[in-house]
């Protein structure tokens, strides 16, 4: 049974409006938290880069890794971790408004640097009192606690602030020293003798200088790993990775720095030092976290959100375990059934789709098929996906006929291609429309269409490139769609090789195509993520792209495609007073709105 | 620094007064101008000359042009992102004519002005004003063209920091708020770098024209349904809007940072840059957008007769 159907009229708020996982309480992030297989591999003594598309989870990760969180989750490897204390984490975020402010480029790049360093061990120090109350917080005795407290406080404050007339002996005083002298450090100013020295070293010194006081006071014997977790660190230029890559080089003093950013982001090997730079695999390794939608993690963590969502928010009467339950399930959900239901039994049998196969091949291919051994493998196996994607094209080209073919389970989590937070804006949309109609699977498609759709026509809005990311996009789908519907039927999919003219010419293209990349656009090898896109990369139109031109979500030998003379123009127009002929759907999500319109000044106050 | 409304009429220009601008693509750049001269002595008349346009003209008379077409007007060559000397040589007249030691009304047309400089100057120039003294902004609000071809920012190396600061919270939510113009595309790629935890969408319109308003709402559906709320604001009422914003921003303060993100008008502009300066609490900050100077496509903007101002003192 669809227990999507049992939303109907429900006029509650919607339990997936927020994807966002930076805007969510720890409270909110532990109750949603689906440990995926990357998140146990973090906890480990190398500096790591971890790279993650847009709404892979990087954020959730990270702060999942602080001991204050770590002690909440039920699971076993968690209970290990906590009872072991062999690794400390703190989460200190980068976030561009920081960044901007405290290293602003009207300064030199050395004042910059010495800039930034302040300002990241003020922030790491606030984190590293944030997981003092937590590491605290397990002390029974009310007694004890206090004592220690005082005596963290106090060393803490002692060696990090070399006024040695303050005496701290409690968190609270710590943290309002900490944001009175952040408060009152001016980046501008050369002189920067006010700020205690501690502060003004390497990044990460505060927690050099506090790391053995902590273990002493709160009798760790275990020789802990410090991790640093940095994230949003797309927002840091080359100049201020060097900071990071320093470390990296470092003598490491049981500290790892987790280094979150987009794929492309880290652009830099360099050092302080002219003639020293870090090596990947050496100094530091990439993990890339992205998650493919059939992979146990996807599909656990998706389960996980959907169950959690509407048992929590909506009704825990509807005891939904998997989306599944939410959806329906069309037989297996596989594509075969969805065609058998839009078909009829009759017309779906296995041989009869074979042999309707062979007839959309070509002449010559059609009389070739006639020696195929194994019709099973070499027919139906291999083209039916294709042949599913041409007839239900075919049928939504028939008047008011609309297919139910985008549906179920599995091709939710495909058009979300392993993305938690795109799989949350589907679900959003989905329980939406479930609030009003019956999610059949008619629904489901129209639904998912609307999103991939909306998914495509966003891409122009990208960052920098965007118009550039949406035109050559457009043109690749536009040409994989061809291969698929055109006259015969030929083995197709969404994999692609691009042609480049020359090396310029590459070259011209690199910027927008990894920005396609970061962005999800376009799916390549974890190994190309790493090391860069070159000439030879094949790439896979992501899903929701598929969804939008009816390509079918496989890969292939891949097509060969050239832009032809056509360069990279970034250009865009602007509309200014005709209406939007092509404006996206009004989103369902309007009746959430709190909208203010007019606001007026009352003239009597 | 207090903000009052003020009424352009064309006996706004007293002899005495003060008048800064700045002559760029636009026609609008030269309309206030021209009112200007007409009542004002020209040595009391300051106007910059992008660099960039003078290159765009290819016409490396066209500043000497100027110069002798409107003698005894000081001229000076600027470029877009040169504020800090720019805004020195506006100290600088400012103070030569404060020496004098009467009250001095200082009018300055923002309406070509790049960001940089105007959202700087009341800062800068009430420091040197005497109680007496009057600084006035003026913009003339625009007519573009149906439609325009533009490109995008430049990515990350377009924002910086203008004013206020963020605090050292790593816990607490962060609220951005994004403004809302024509230019779609610039808002979602604002977004898209930025990926907020969450927004306030914000427009701006001359209440004496509805319907552009409304166009900027539809054109901007998809951003605004994502945004937690949307709030549209009187440009045409300066003081109100900077009371709004400041209303907003110490509301949601104590829940975590806030972040200005202005763009659209120009008014709107300034009002979000404004408020980290007016309001002086830790969290509140905002962000400036630099134009790409990669890529670039001067529009050509219309005066109206809409003129919108407001007094600091």
């Amino acid at each position: 049974m669809r227990k999507a159907d049992i939303i109907k009229n429900y006029d509650g708020q919607n339990p997936f409006f927020d994807s966002q996982a930076r805007n969510f309480s720890d409270e909110k992030v532990l109750k949603e938290f689906c440990p995926i297989s990357s998140f146990w591999d973090l906890f480990n003594e190398q500096h790591e880069i971890i790279l993650g598309t847009r709404g892979s989870g990087k954020t959730f990760l990270l702060k999942m890794m602080r001991y204050s969180m770590l002690k909440r989750i039920d699971a076993e490897d968690a209970k290990r971790l906590v009872l072991e204390k062999r690794f400390f984490s703190f989460y200190v975020p980068m976030h561009l408004e920081f960044v901007t402010s405290v290293a602003p480029n009207s300064i030199s790049s050395e004042r910059r640097i010495e800039a930034f360093q302040i300002a990241f061990n003020f922030i790491l120090a606030q984190s590293m009192i944030q997981e003092l109350h937590a590491l605290t917080g397990d002390i029974a005795d009310p007694i004890e606690k206090a004592s220690k407290i005082a005596k963290l406080s106090y060393e803490i404050s002692s060696v990090w602030f070399d006024t040695g007339e303050d005496t701290i002996f409690d968190f609270l005083p710590l943290e309002r020293k900490l944001n009175s002298l952040f408060n009152n450090f001016d980046p501008l100013s050369p002189d920067n003798t006010n700020i205690p020295i501690v502060f003004r070293k390497q990044i990460c010194s505060p927690l050099v200088a506090a790391k053995d006081i902590i273990t002493s006071v709160l009798e760790i014997t275990s020789n802990p790993t410090w991790l640093v977790c940095i994230d949003e660190a797309e927002f840091l230029d080359q100049t201020l990775q060097e900071c990071i890559n320093n470390v990296f080089r470092s003598d490491s003093n049981r500290i790892a720095l987790k280094v979150a950013t987009l794929p492309y982001a880290h652009t830099t090997l360099k050092t302080f030092s002219p003639d020293v730079t870090v090596s990947a695999g050496n100094d530091f390794i990439y993990h890339v976290i992205d998650m493919e939608y059939d992979s146990a993690d996807f599909i656990n963590l998706t389960n996980r959100l959907c169950s959690h969502r509407i048992n929590s928010r909506v009704d825990p009467n509807l005891n939904i375990s998997t989306l599944e339950d939410f959806l329906g399930k069309i037989g297996n959900d596989d594509l075969i059934d969805y065609y058998r239901k839009e078909i009829g039994e009759k017309n779906a049998e296995r041989e009869q789709i074979e042999e309707r196969i062979v007839q959309s091949f070509s002449p010559k291919r059609m009389v070739g098929s006639s020696s195929y051994k194994n019709k099973r493998k070499t027919i139906y196996d291999k083209y039916a996906t294709i042949f599913f994607t041409r007839e239900m094209y075919r049928l939504s080209k028939q008047g008011n006929r609309k297919p139910g073919w985008y549906a179920g389970a599995k091709t939710v989590r495909k058009v979300s291609q392993g993305n938690p937070r795109a799989f949350l804006r589907i679900m959003n949309e989905l329980f939406e429309e479930a609030k009003r109609h019956p999610l059949q699977p008619k629904m489901q498609h129209q639904v998912l269409l609307s999103y991939a759709n909306n998914f495509c026509l966003a891409t122009k809005g990208l960052n920098e490139v965007g118009p550039v990311i949406s035109s050559k996009l457009e043109f690749i789908s536009e040409y994989l769609h061809s291969r698929v519907h055109d006259r015969f039927l030929i083995s197709a999919g969404a994999s692609f090789v691009l042609s480049f003219a020359n090396e310029n010419d590459f070259s011209e293209n690199k910027e927008w195509i990894q920005a396609a990349i970061a962005n999800s656009r376009l799916i390549v090898a974890d190994g190309f993520v790493i090391n860069g896109i070159t000439k030879d990369t094949k790439y896979l139109l992501s899903n929701a792209y598929c969804a939008a031109f009816w390509i079918p979500m496989r890969s292939d030998i891949p097509a060969k495609i050239s832009f032809g003379d056509e360069g990279v123009n970034p250009s865009y127009k602007v509309q200014t007073k005709k209406r939007i002929q092509n404006c996206p759907e009004k989103n369902a999500m309007d009746n959430m709105q709190i909208s203010i319109f007019d606001e007026v000044r009352d003239e009597n106050s | 620094m207090k903000i009052v409304n003020a009424n352009y009429s064309p006996d706004t220009f007293l002899p005495e007064d003060l008048f800064i601008c700045a002559f760029g693509y636009e026609s609008r750049s030269f309309h206030l101008f021209s009112q200007a001269r007409k009542k004002l002595n020209n040595r009391n008349i300051l106007v910059f000359v992008f660099e960039e346009l003078l290159a765009a003209r290819s016409n490396t008379e066209t500043y000497d042009d100027l110069r002798m077409t409107y003698e005894g007007i000081n001229f000076k060559r600027s470029t877009y992102e040169d504020y800090s000397s720019t805004i020195g040589m506006i100290m600088d007249f400012v103070k030569e004519k404060r020496e004098k030691g009467i009250p001095i009304r200082i009018h300055i047309d923002y309406s070509s002005m790049p960001r940089g400089w105007y959202c700087r100057l009341p800062s800068a120039i009430t420091k040197v004003l005497q109680e007496d003294d009057i600084l006035l902004f003026w913009y003339v609000d625009g007519l573009y063209p149906d439609s325009y071809i533009n490109y995008p920012s430049a990515g990350i190396h377009s924002f910086t920091h203008f004013s206020g600061r963020p605090t050292l919270r790593t816990n607490s939510k962060r609220l951005h708020i994004i403004s809302l113009s024509y230019d779609v595309v610039r808002t979602q790629a604002t977004i898209s770098l930025l990926d907020p935890d969450s927004f306030l969408a914000c427009a701006a319109y001359d209440s004496r024209n509805g319907i552009l308003h409304n166009n900027v709402i539809e054109i901007n559906q998809t951003i605004i349904s994502h945004a937690n709320m949307l709030i549209s604001l009187r440009m045409d009422d300066f003081e109100f809007m900077i009371a709004k914003l400041c209303e907003i921003a110490s509301e949601y303060l104590s829940e975590g940072d806030i972040i200005f993100v202005p763009d659209g008008p120009k008014p709107l502009i300034f009002a979000q840059s404004l408020i980290p300066i007016l309001l002086k609490k830790e969290g509140v900050s905002c962000l400036h957008i630099k134009r790409n100077n990669r890529y670039f496509n001067p529009v050509e903007v219309m005066p109206t007769e809409n003129i919108i101002g407001f007094m600091v003192k």
